[in-house]
């Protein structure tokens, strides 16, 4: 039988990682993903897996560097403002193309803004820092698909060979949801024969990794590589989900715990006679970008529902290349103008109305 | 239970910091875990160690829930007159509203709602410990809506003090329970 808990957004995301056989986790802690990283201390070492909590965020994202170098399955875990001070770390493991996680619980901007949720890291975690680099984006709304997402983000890391971002935000982290603890089986990976696990694991022959391809081998081949790698991910990896979009006359865009408060908003709507539809992007890198411009030839009306001042909206106007109207509900729709308030179905529901 | 599979129910419990109100939500879902399919348990508070507005809602459903943010509950919970001037509005037409007479000075103004006034702050001081007021209200939100049945409560009770190791204040907050439940 199935374990079925009453757990956090958050801690999904720790089980998540125990039963995707993650081994190494570092992290330091900050509102809104506390909960995570102290199921992770304390869930760890009981599982004889090594948790660090590290000096700063700096120092967890080299930390994951290094254990991913050596091709355990690593992660850490953050929210906005310190995934900005990951930066630098996170473009030298793009450099070094090593799979990980890297789970980011959005709280309000910029800077260190407030301790609560938003969606205001859209665009730095599908447009990533320095070096052109792409990253797959994971974005899961609801605990049950928070455990779901972590174990398929490692799958990903390790058949791409490439870093995935969870971007998750502070009201699904610290809401409180039943999930069934069910392990996702994915195909057989291959052997990581780049990992550097010591010489005699590579018949005495030297490996390296190193985070400067412009400078030391080919820049050619990486170059070529990546562009090949990101191609493959664009074609093959865009997940997403629909909701009565058949004969809707207005489609509502939405990620994360905002697209739950925007279902809601759409079976109101349709409960009053107004064809709402929903699409649900589950990665936000690569973008399900060829639906949308599909819908775009027969449906008139778009609106994008997140809680930052626009930033989702940016991959949707590129999606409906010009073809239909698109709105807004963003932050300044809270129902509170502060760091606790938000948006709420009423809303949604209020702006589908005038909208339509 | 069992023979209506297609129960969805919601309640939103308000006051301040300290005074329980997260803590009899997690009872609530904890509890409803036990009956109902799908369960969600939403927090709101402010960065205080005690005081700042809280702010919990809960959904019990036969059905994957599809909105844990609740805007306009069918059930509400109020703790103090603050609580009530912010949320009385969104109670939905008919729902329910208790409130902790106590705190509160002034009568509800809606009046499609079914208002049950809980003298909840005295009577947990009768009982020697304010604390436990929380439980008061729980008591009788339970008897009013019978959503989970009290001993499911109780057993859930018990279990999350023990888990805490505070077995010796299971009997007063069972008390305090059985008291918001009697008295209404």
């Amino acid at each position: 039988m199935v374990e079925k808990v009453l757990i956090s957004g958050n801690e999904a995301i720790g089980y998540g990682a125990i039963y995707a056989d993650c081994t190494h986790y570092f992290g330091y802690p900050i509102t809104p993903q506390n909960e995570l990283i102290e199921f992770m201390a304390r869930e760890f070492p009981k599982l004889g897996r090594t948790f660090v909590q590290a000096e700063s965020e700096f120092a967890s994202i080299n930390m994951v560097c290094g254990a991913a170098a050596t091709g355990v399955r690593a992660m850490t875990s953050t929210a906005s403002t310190a995934f900005g001070l990951m930066q630098e770390g996170i473009s030298g493991i793009a450099s070094m193309e090593l799979p990980c996680l890297i789970v980011n619980v959005q709280r309000g901007g910029p800077g260190a803004g407030s301790t609560q949720h938003s969606q205001m890291d859209y665009l730095i975690a599908t447009r990533c820092a320095n070096g052109g680099y792409k990253n797959i984006v994971l974005a899961p709304f609801s605990a049950q698909e928070a455990f779901e997402l972590t174990q398929l983000a490692f799958y990903l890391a390790d058949k791409y060979r490439i870093h995935v971002i969870l971007l998750s935000d502070g009201l699904l982290g610290q809401m409180y949801e039943s999930v069934e603890l069910k392990k996702v089986e994915f195909p057989a990976l291959p052997e990581k024969d780049w990992a550097m696990r010591g010489s005699a694991a590579h018949n005495f022959k030297r490996t390296f990794i190193h985070n400067a391809p412009g400078i030391i081998g080919s820049y050619y081949d990486f170059m070529k590589r990546s562009d090949e790698k990101y191609k493959r991910i664009k074609e093959e990896e865009g997940r997403y989900e629909t909701y009565e979009i058949e004969d809707a006359d207005i489609v509502l865009v939405s990620y994360g715990s905002t697209a739950r408060v925007t279902l809601e908003a759409m079976y109101r709507a349709r409960g009053e006679g107004i064809k709402a539809g929903l699409i649900r992007p589950i990665t936000l890198w690569p973008f399900p970008r060829k639906v949308i411009n599909k819908m775009a030839e027969s449906k008139k009306k778009f609106l994008v529902v997140e809680d930052c001042m626009g930033q989702m909206i940016e991959d949707v106007e590129l999606a409906v290349e010009g073809k239909a109207r698109i709105d807004l509900v963003g932050s300044m729709d809270r129902n509170l103008p502060t760091g606790s308030g938000m948006i709420l179905s009423k809303k949604v529901l209020e702006k589908i109305r005038s909208f339509n | 239970m069992g023979e209506d599979k297609d129960r969805t129910c919601n309640v939103a419990i308000a006051g301040y910091g300290g005074q329980g109100v997260l803590t009899i939500g997690l009872l609530i879902a904890r509890a409803g875990l036990k009956s109902f399919n799908y369960v969600s348990w939403f927090p709101t508070y402010e960065t205080w160690q005690r005081g700042g507005r809280v702010f919990c809602g809960v959904v019990l459903s036969d059905k994957q829930v599809i909105s844990p943010i609740i805007s306009e509950p069918e059930a509400l919970v109020v703790f103090d007159q603050q609580a009530l001037d912010i949320y009385e509005d969104s109670l939905v037409p008919n729902g329910l509203l208790v409130f902790n007479r106590s705190m509160v000075d002034r009568e509800p103004k809606r009046e499609d709602v079914r208002a049950v006034p809980v003298r909840a702050t005295e009577l947990a001081k009768e009982m020697g410990a304010v604390q436990v007021s929380n439980l008061v209200l729980l008591g009788a939100y339970l008897k009013i809506t019978n959503v989970i049945p009290i001993d499911i409560i109780e057993k859930t009770l018990e279990y999350t003090l023990q888990k805490e190791k505070k077995d010796k204040l299971i009997s007063l907050n069972k008390k305090a329970l059985k008291c918001g439940y009697e008295k209404i």
